[in-house]
């Protein structure tokens, strides 16, 4: 056996010591896809719960700026309940004023029948007086006549003096309610006045705070709105990168595919060099085969560089073409 | 209601784009493989488009289409490859089987979603 022919059979030996760590390496690639496409999906998952979680919180934000609202309009329909009832009071006190002035205006009237019950009393003094002296000239005839002249005189005068102490009371009576007017019209009024118009301030000022904290409660949920959207927009794009995934797949199954090739060709050679299969010496590795099977612009471009050629190009089609 | 059929063999891929699509407010039915896609029309499956992976194990989706052109009340219907093939070979194959376009991966979200309002009749 020639020299050349007693190192083949070991050297075919080493050769095929390449079968088996291509196939460690092919399962290792595997591994790593597999893997690869299991997180993938758990990712996908994870930005679906991420984006259901978002369209959650904004959907109870978006109730909460409901109820907000909600309240401002019961505060407002208050508001508007208690100018009524304001409009309401203000009204009653301007019918109090006018019912007290028109009592004022009646007790100032019953002076004008105490001044006729004056003379009616003063003129019965004076045909009294008449009565007394007409008595005196009957002389005893007249005495009778003169008791009663006296009697009438006496009730003239008791009559004049009641219609003046009744004068008296009618004008302390027009007095008080003159003053009682004054006051309702001054102090009660100024007093009144001052108790609305805090009533109103403190009321303009819970409408105000409503109103500001609706204002708040608008703007929050405008803006979780707003950053729902943005997750939103987040998720989708995160679910397109993961297109990436599928992409790296079919790349490492084609490293894969070209390891086994590696092996075949290992396996060609330590055949030959057995001399156990006719052929060539030294049979040739279709690199140009492996290029042709690739299916991504991306890997040319790669290969092209490896092997220091130019890249095996499909023109420049479009990445979407509408036929 | 717009509504997609999906069919790819990459499980990631059916649900990146099954998500894509949703988010945009279509509904979406899936399938792995070419010959599920085919029962599921014969099922009686009106989808607006359906969305095609090439390179898929028994049928690929230049198959796939040419196949679903001939099932009823989708003759007109927007079919889309949607794959990381770029050659212009093969697409001149998925145009001569009635292919409406052609998509490489991976394709932006908001690009898919404009192509579909592009091919689905309003």
């Amino acid at each position: 056996m020639p020299a050349s022919s007693t190192k083949a059979i070991p050297r075919a030996a080493a050769l095929r010591e390449i079968l088996p760590l291509t196939d460690v390496l092919r399962a290792q690639l595997g591994a790593v896809t597999d893997r690869a496409e299991e997180v993938a999906q758990q990712f996908a998952k994870h930005m679906f719960d991420v984006d259901a979680q978002a369209g959650l919180l904004a959907a109870r934000v978006q109730s909460l700026g409901g109820a907000a609202n909600d309240q401002a309009a019961a505060v407002q329909t208050l508001k508007a309940r208690s100018d009524e009832l304001v409009g309401a009071l203000e009204a009653s006190l301007a019918d109090r004023d006018q019912i007290i002035r028109g009592l004022v205006s009646q007790v100032r009237d019953q002076n004008r029948f105490i001044a006729e019950i004056r003379t009616i009393a003063r003129n019965t003094k004076i045909v009294a007086l008449n009565a007394t002296i007409e008595a005196a000239r009957a002389g005893t005839d007249g005495a009778g006549f003169g008791v009663v002249a006296t009697e009438v005189r006496r009730l003239a005068n008791g009559a004049d003096k009641t219609a003046g102490a009744l004068a008296e009371e009618l004008a302390q009576l027009g007095g008080r309610l003159a003053e009682a007017l004054d006051d309702s019209r001054g102090r009660g009024a100024h007093a009144t006045n001052e108790a609305i118009g805090q009533f109103g301030e403190a009321q303009a000022g819970l409408v105000q705070q409503v109103s500001d904290a609706g204002g708040r409660v608008e703007r929050v949920v405008a803006e979780v709105s707003d950053v729902s959207d943005v997750l939103g927009a987040i998720t989708t794009e995160g679910l397109g990168l993961l297109q990436f995934q599928d992409i790296s797949r079919q790349a490492t199954e084609q490293v894969q595919q070209a390891l086994a090739r590696i092996a075949e060709h290992a396996e060609r050679i330590a055949v030959r060099l057995e001399g156990t299969e006719e052929g060539d010496d030294v049979p040739t590795l279709d690199i140009g085969g492996l290029e042709a099977s690739y299916v991504m612009d991306e890997q040319r471009v790669i290969h092209a560089a490896a092997v220091g050629g130019q890249p095996m190009s499909t023109a420049s089609a479009p990445t979407i073409e509408l036929f | 209601m717009k509504n997609a059929l999906l069919v790819d063999d990459s499980p990631t891929i059916l649900l990146s784009i099954s998500g894509v699509l949703t988010k945009a407010g279509y509904t979406v039915k899936t399938a792995a493989a070419g010959a599920e896609a085919l029962s599921m029309l014969a099922a009686g499956l009106k989808p607006s488009v359906i969305i095609t992976d090439l390179n898929m194990p028994n049928m690929d989706g230049i198959e796939l289409i040419r196949q679903a052109r001939a099932a009823p009340g989708c003759r007109f219907l927007p079919m889309l490859m949607l794959t990381t093939e770029s050659r212009t070979d093969r697409r001149a194959e998925a145009k001569a089987a009635g292919a409406t376009g052609w998509l490489v991966k991976p394709v932006q979200p908001a690009e898919l979603v404009a192509v579909l309002d592009r091919v689905i009749p309003a």
